[in-house]
């Protein structure tokens, strides 16, 4: 099974990140994701969020919407991938809060909508946990707002 | 459509316990494009589920609550959504959500919902707890991009 396509921006550094490494303003390893409605179909499925603004331009449309959009979680999960694959272990999240500032407009075409992920260590807080702060933009567009992860690093 | 105000502090417990299986978490994980070995080993005891993953249980609570409001689903957008997590969610976990309305405000003409769903599983143990505000439009609104004026 293919899974929706996506590059890393940038080369994944060897190892996980330390907390005494760190410093504020770090960047992780940006990723771009694509996103088709055959991805939304899936996501569907997997999550059981079946709402129709997900699948159909009429009831889109019917609601205000220019087209379908992509569910706000699928975005909010690529984001997370941000975070996981810079820490290595998804466990070290405690913490993960986004604000859907704008939707994800996806065509009914081959080519879909492309998301572009950031992000970049804000605050360095007690016992070992980071903040990170988390950007994605589609068509040169925020996303996401307020998009923040907090973990506890070794 | 307005909603009343009085329903602030109603809670709707998740139909039955969700068991967490093996391959819904790969299913997940793949669907998000992120079929990392943590979530899909096959040699793993417990792989765990992506981040957030706790919505499927957030998305219980959210159909009690379109059903006791009658809120048609397709005029519902996400505006926000928090995560926090006392520990990730396994493969093998049985957990329930328990979904409470925690405000609800009119403001241009929507109607604001704030929802918090405390996951835990069936030996009590609290999991992890999702907070979601969500906006619930009227049949007349037009423009529904999101935006927060």
């Amino acid at each position: 099974m293919s899974a929706p396509f996506a590059t890393t921006t940038a080369e994944q550094p060897t190892g996980s990140p330390r907390y005494a490494d760190l410093e504020v303003g770090h960047e992780l390893p940006g990723l771009v994701v694509r996103i088709t409605r055959k991805d939304l179909v899936r996501y569907a499925g997997a999550s059981g969020d079946f709402n129709t603004i997900h699948w159909s331009d009429r009831v889109a449309r019917d609601v205000g919407l220019p087209e379908v959009i992509a569910h706000g979680m699928l975005t909010m999960a690529q984001a997370a991938r941000v975070v996981t694959d810079w820490a290595g272990d998804p466990a070290a999240i405690t913490e993960f809060s986004v604000r859907f500032a704008k939707p994800v407009l996806v065509p009914d075409d081959n080519v879909g909508a492309e998301v572009v992920f950031g992000g970049r260590v804000a605050a360095l807080l007690d016992d070992n946990v980071v903040r990170v702060d988390l950007t994605a933009t589609c068509d040169g567009e925020r996303v996401l707002s307020g998009a923040r992860a907090f973990l506890r690093l070794s | 459509m307005s909603i009343d105000p009085a329903v602030v502090g109603r809670t709707y417990r998740s139909p039955r316990p969700y068991d967490v299986g093996r391959e819904k978490v790969r299913e997940f994980a793949e669907s998000i494009g992120d079929p990392r070995s943590d979530y899909v080993a096959a040699d793993a005891e417990a792989p765990l589920a992506p981040p957030t993953f706790a919505f499927v249980l957030t998305l219980d609570g959210w159909h009690a609550i379109m059903d006791d409001l009658e809120i048609e689903f397709s005029r519902v957008l996400h505006v926000d959504q928090r995560f926090v997590s006392n520990r990730p969610i396994r493969v093998g976990d049985v957990i329930s959500g328990i979904a409470e309305i925690e405000s609800v405000r009119e403001r241009m003409g929507m109607s604001w919902l704030v929802i918090r769903t405390d996951i835990r599983t069936d030996q009590d143990e609290h999991v992890a707890s999702t907070y979601s505000t969500i906006l619930v439009r009227d049949d007349e609104t037009g423009d529904a991009t999101g935006d927060e004026a």
